[in-house]
């Protein structure tokens, strides 16, 4: 492919990587692949430094390049996450239960790649030559590979349960990092999330709907549905970063990144804490969702919990130790027997795949 | 089939007073004589940044970013009025999967 000089020559690149991941892109006709710009929630920086100030409409009027460095990194992960989430969950078009989850996947596909588009339109048309090599990158790297940027999005989704827990919980996360970009000082980029933001809400309530449905099913059996859920709720737990981040305390001191209830915030923010803070929002969010999901569990059966903060952790200061999903610490070997009893198995995956063929495992929905 | 107003009671919605909302939109519609009229929970309807939403439904009027001060106009509404043009704002493509998802009769 040619370097990419104009938007034009992206979207170019947009339709190669399409193509290369094996997306049918007749399943897209009629969607329109466009930049959407929502509101901001104030015209002035909001929080930081720069607190007061009017937001940044150019890349030029930002201060200084450790600034610029650090925004255009926020932009990058945050693409790099959208087309990763289509390259995981493509090959899960051809076994939908239904017409309805068939039709909403391809939503949810289509606007991830909108929304990757969207932060590629910022960073070819803001950040000059550097952004539109990152613009570039972010269609080369692969979830297959494993070399996308973050860790939940190199996993693999292999079946309707991993998309179901994966967009409750994985999609969750996004919901929190959107919301936090949309108090952003750079403009564009609030524009453009607050936009994202609406739409992300669809993925979320596919996953919690799945959910439900599985449940009310009752086919699949609860303590494989609770493995679903360590290995996607302690692989979100990482989404928001390390205990004591100084890239999310400089991203609020330069006005780039608020907290998640930044708009309602009536105590200064403590930067040392701002993804603790976050990723607290989100296990207390996740729990009432989960209290809603036990609800369906026939008294008999066990009821579905998210995993300890420490277990199974790819960054911070948990990483590597070897604490169960109840966060008691276990020896080496214990541990390692633990794992296979509490996350998915190849076992597992062969029984769920035979529960799944057998078509009865969700409430079914027609189109009607 | 009598007319249900559905109204989403999940997280970010009740944040927004979705609860109050429902306690409210109750009351109008008793003051109102509208005994043909059920105002039901509904977990979500996927625009929670839109909430709180209220379908009225098997009619399919979708209002958006409802507040206590919209609720006469919505009873209006029921009562043989207008339609609120100003809180219809969602998407017509969501629209459509969220009905055909209601049509079910499942969730």
């Amino acid at each position: 492919m040619k370097k990419i000089a104009t938007f034009e020559d992206w979207i170019e690149y947009f339709n190669h990587w399409q193509k290369d991941i094996g997306y049918n892109a007749d399943l897209l006709a009629g969607y329109n692949f466009e930049t959407k710009l929502g509101e901001l929630h104030a015209s002035d920086i909001e929080f930081g430094d720069y607190k007061g100030q009017a937001k940044w409409q150019r890349v030029t009027q930002i201060p200084n390049q450790s600034i610029r460095d650090a925004l255009m990194n926020l932009i990058v992960y945050q693409g790099d996450t959208e087309f990763a989430s289509v390259e995981q969950q493509k090959n899960l078009i051809d076994t939908a239960p239904t017409d309805y989850d068939r039709q909403a996947l391809i939503r949810v596909n289509s606007e991830e790649m909108r929304h990757g588009w969207q932060m590629c339109y910022l960073l070819v048309n803001y950040f000059g030559d550097s952004g539109k090599l990152e613009a570039q990158k972010m269609l080369e790297r692969r979830a297959f590979r494993g070399d996308r940027l973050l860790g939940s999005f190199n996993a693999p989704v292999n079946n309707w349960l991993d998309f179901f827990t994966y967009t409750e919980f994985v999609d969750r996360d996004g919901k929190y990092q959107l919301t936090m970009l949309s108090h952003s000082a750079f403009a564009p980029l609030a524009e453009s999330v607050t936009a994202m933001l609406k739409e992300e809400f669809f993925h979320m309530f596919t996953g919690h709907t799945g959910l439900t449905r599985i449940l009310r099913a009752g086919k699949i059996p609860i303590p494989i549905v609770q493995k679903y859920f360590n290995k996607w709720l302690s692989t979100a737990y990482d989404l928001f970063g390390t205990n004591h981040s100084s890239s999310a305390h400089w991203a609020y001191t330069w006005g780039l990144k608020g907290r998640f209830d930044e708009h309602e915030a009536n105590v200064p923010a403590e930067k040392d804490k701002l993804n603790d803070l976050a990723r607290s929002h989100y296990m207390v969010e996740s729990a009432k969702l989960i209290d809603q999901l036990n609800q369906l569990i026939p008294a008999d059966q066990p009821k579905l919990y998210a995993p300890d903060l420490k277990f199974n952790r790819s960054i911070g200061e948990y990483v590597g130790k070897t604490y169960s999903v109840n966060g008691e610490l276990l020896s080496s070997d214990a541990f390692a027997k633990h794992v296979t009893e509490v996350l998915p198995t190849e076992t597992d995956e062969k029984t769920l795949a035979e529960i799944i063929n057998r078509k009865d495992w969700v409430s079914q929905i027609q189109m009607n | 089939m009598g007319r249900i107003c559905l109204v989403c009671q999940n997280i970010d919605c009740k944040t927004r007073g979705s609860e109050q909302l429902t306690a409210e939109l109750e009351k109008r519609i008793a003051a109102k004589g509208l005994t043909d009229v059920e105002v039901k929970p509904y977990m979500c309807f996927g625009a929670c940044q839109e909430g709180p939403n209220i379908v009225l439904y098997p009619e399919k009027s979708w209002y958006a970013k409802v507040k206590v001060e919209d609720l006469d106009d919505i009873t209006n509404h029921l009562a043989g009025g207008p339609h609120v043009q100003r809180l219809d704002t969602i998407d017509s493509s969501l629209k459509e999967l969220i009905y055909q998802l209601l049509d079910t009769g499942v969730m």
